[in-house]
């Protein structure tokens, strides 16, 4: 392979996780209600953000999750800083705990992922509940955080799968 | 040892640690005063927002598209099981809308018969645009959809979306090729709202449930369960007599919430109204003549 082509190989995997992150933010955007309107979109970036921040802490740092969470606020036309600041905490935690998570324990990544998920969903509704100067609905949020943690292991298996792209070019 | 660390997918160095988390703790505090700032100022990240929706449009057509179909495969599938219970519903609502036809009927005569009477004037025709959904934040925080028509196509901020059941939301932003609506069920919807047949307004406010609730009654008004709800058109922006839906009330006669005939969770088509309301004030119809006696305007209103 030429160096070139080498380079560009490297640099779409170091790319793999950031980009992994923005694909999770368009299909979290796209419409689909076979569920006649009652799921709520599940948290697509986060199951992103975690799995990379425990797998490889290295490519995920803050930078790329700020710049995940500031396009899901544009899209979701959220207040702007709302998901960056959520999926920082998020991120913040899942890299404190990594060694936990990714441990012997088979189903450590995806109890870590519920325990996020839970604590974003959580600090989600704080600070809607602030910013409408109020308790909103905690429904929403408790449906959108089993949602996510239902389809955490698909999303799993599938970042794994470009992971293994990623190990061979980095 | 450090390649060691490094395939492990850890820091390489505490150096690196050190600056993970120093951006860590600096991106923190200003996605904190974004936050701070848009509550101060809404308007000021909006131009970002149309930017990106326009630019991420056709990437969002794109793959809505295989979306679409396997919405439509995994629906004709749950659909197998739901078909009798479907088909014996099917027909009373035959039966039922049938009667309705009837009724709907009479009423229409009489109504033209009233109009012809009373030379009633009717709201200025207004004009739509259909758009096909293209994005949808169905998050627990925003209820919004993302419309591939924008300011070329004529949508301006503030317009009336529906789908084929009823209203479902209003623009709220508006880019070149593509606009954001908020359904009516989010968190900061409000929408005068008359209620029929009492012909009382009030507003219809949402909070991310599937049913939003009605504010700001009159006091002493109780509604009844099945009592109609429609725009108002107070505000000019919504053209009055779009269907809402219909009113729920609970044990607490207070708390009024609207089954909707259409969330717009499942809208794939909507058209969004450009209504054109009417400015102008009409000349009195009776005017004083030089005795003092209330006289036929001798120039009415056009």
């Amino acid at each position: 392979m030429s160096p070139v082509a080498t380079r560009l190989g490297r640099f779409a995997s170091i790319a793999i996780p950031f980009l992994s992150g923005l694909v999770c933010v368009l299909i979290g955007a796209v419409p689909f209600s076979v569920s006649n309107g009652f799921l709520v979109t599940p948290l697509f970036p986060l199951m992103a953000v975690f799995y990379w921040s425990i797998v490889r802490p290295d490519l995920m740092g803050p930078t790329p999750v700020f710049i995940i969470g500031l396009l899901q606020d544009i899209f979701t036309a959220g207040p702007p800083g709302f998901w960056a600041f959520i999926f920082l905490a998020a991120y913040a935690f899942s890299v404190s705990q990594r060694i936990l998570f990714t441990g012997r324990f088979a189903l450590g990544p995806w109890l870590g992922f519920a325990m996020t998920a839970l604590m974003a969903v959580f600090l989600a509704w704080v600070i809607a509940s602030i910013f409408h100067d109020g308790p909103v609905a905690p429904l929403p949020f408790f449906v959108q955080f089993v949602a996510s943690v239902t389809f955490y292991p698909l999303f799993m298996r599938i970042f794994a799968f470009a992971g293994r792209g990623l190990a061979r070019g980095v | 040892m450090n390649d060691r660390r490094r395939r492990g997918g850890g820091f390489r160095a505490p150096v690196e640690l050190l600056s993970h988390r120093v951006a860590l703790v600096l991106l923190s505090l200003v996605a904190a005063g974004f936050l701070l700032l848009g509550r101060a100022d809404s308007a000021l990240f909006e131009g970002v927002r149309k930017w990106f929706s326009d630019t991420s449009a056709p990437v969002l057509e794109a793959l809505a598209t295989p979306l679409r179909w396997a919405e439509e495969q995994v629906n004709a599938f749950t659909d197998i099981f739901t078909v009798y219970e479907e088909n014996e519903r099917l027909r009373e609502e035959n039966a039922r809308l049938l009667e309705w036809k009837n009724a709907a009927l009479e009423m229409e005569a009489r109504i033209k018969r009233y109009e012809a009477l009373l030379n009633m004037q009717i709201a200025p025709e207004s004009s739509f645009v259909t758009a096909e959904v293209i994005g949808d934040t169905r998050g627990p925080f925003v209820r919004a959809l993302i419309v591939n028509a924008g300011i070329t196509d004529g949508v301006t901020k503030g317009q009336a979306v529906i789908d084929a059941n009823g209203l479902i939301g209003r623009v709220v932003e508006a880019g070149n090729s593509s606009s954001r609506v908020l359904l009516l069920t989010d968190l900061s919807s409000r929408i005068p709202v008359v209620i029929e047949p009492y012909g009382v307004r009030a507003i219809l406010a949402g909070d991310n449930s599937e049913y939003p609730r009605i504010e700001f009654l009159p006091p002493g008004v109780t509604l009844s369960t099945g009592d109609r709800i429609v725009t108002s058109g107070d505000g000019g922006v919504f053209p009055p007599g779009i269907a809402v839906g219909v009113a729920s009330v609970g044990d607490d006669p207070g708390d009024v919430r609207v089954i909707m005939y259409s969330t717009g969770a499942n809208a794939q088509l909507v058209r969004i109204i450009d209504y054109n309301f009417p400015t102008g004030v009409d000349a009195p119809a009776l005017v004083s003549n030089e005795a003092g006696e209330a006289v036929l305007n001798p120039q009415p209103a056009n």
